[in-house]
């Protein structure tokens, strides 16, 4: 097999770790803006959180449109973009924020490390081994579990603004599973299959005698 | 696995080490220690046959079925 450059592999490396501490680095200052409020207190200065959802939403006759929030109050929402904008605490954004990024950066940088093992081995000239077929299944279940727990959380989010949620015109549907990722996710999986049955073949060559 | 291959048994015999069996028919001491251990998955014909060939046996003299039932 031809072997990967290994600049590639290096970039992959230090491009993983550069992603986690800019997305710590990210966190913090979030955090930190968050908590240096140049307000008095009682009067905190109103920030604006922005939510995409999985949940689509659409409105008539516009596609912008004011909604009123139980929780947060007044909001704009876009049902082209989905995004969801309410005027609130800081800190309260700052958990908005926080959540957002953790559900997105944490699955990102497992996924990245599992694809650097995985090089790293096809580079030293053994892909098949037990170890890379197990790495090629976690990262399958990985993609599947990453678009299932989506898909719940569309519906968690459809289930909230239900009750939380008015507006005129207002309709809101719970979204769903999305075929591509979980069809990419039991590719991915029979990949692993195939890696698995090669690291039983490789075996059963080097105790052939 | 239940078929095991008595080169222990049959080096004893002939007062032969596993290094001077391995100079003798071209195999490595590793793979002739993965045939000792029982860990071997498959063994050629060209090995058997040199092996029986230096041992002065036959394959039935080195292979032994145990029923593990």
């Amino acid at each position: 097999m031809k072997k990967l450059p290994r600049i590639m592999l290096q970039a992959l490396n230090v491009g993983s770790w550069v992603f986690l501490i800019g997305a710590i680095a990210f966190a913090a200052l979030t955090v930190t803006l968050s908590l240096v409020n140049p307000f008095a207190p009682g009067s905190p200065q109103p920030a604006t959180a922005r939510m995409s959802f999985a949940t689509p939403i659409a409105f008539y006759p516009s596609t912008v449109a004011t909604v009123k929030s139980a929780t947060f109050g007044e909001g704009q929402v876009n049902s082209e973009s989905g995004e969801l904008a309410f005027q609130m605490h800081p800190r309260t954004s700052m958990w908005f924020v926080l959540f957002g990024q953790a559900i997105f950066v944490v699955p990102l940088w497992l996924f990245m490390r599992l694809i650097l093992q995985v090089l790293t081995s096809i580079e030293r000239g053994e892909p098949f081994t037990d170890d890379i077929a197990k790495h090629v299944r976690w990262l399958g279940v990985g993609v599947i579990g990453y678009y299932g727990a989506r898909a719940l959380l569309g519906v968690a989010v459809w289930a909230w603004l239900q009750h939380d949620l008015t507006g005129n015109g207002i309709q809101l549907y719970p979204g769903g599973v999305e075929p591509i990722g979980l069809l990419v996710g039991f590719a991915i999986l029979v990949l692993a299959g195939v890696f698995t049955y090669g690291a039983r073949l490789r075996t059963d060559a080097e105790l052939t005698v | 696995m239940p078929i095991e291959l008595r080169l222990d048994h049959m080096l004893l015999e002939r007062r032969m080490t596993l290094t001077e069996l391995s100079e003798r028919v071209g195999v490595t001491v590793a793979n002739l220690s993965i045939l000792k251990t029982g860990k071997a998955r498959a063994v050629r014909f060209s090995t058997l046959d040199a092996i029986c060939r230096e041992l002065e046996c036959q394959p039935g003299d080195l292979l032994r079925y145990r029923d593990q039932t």
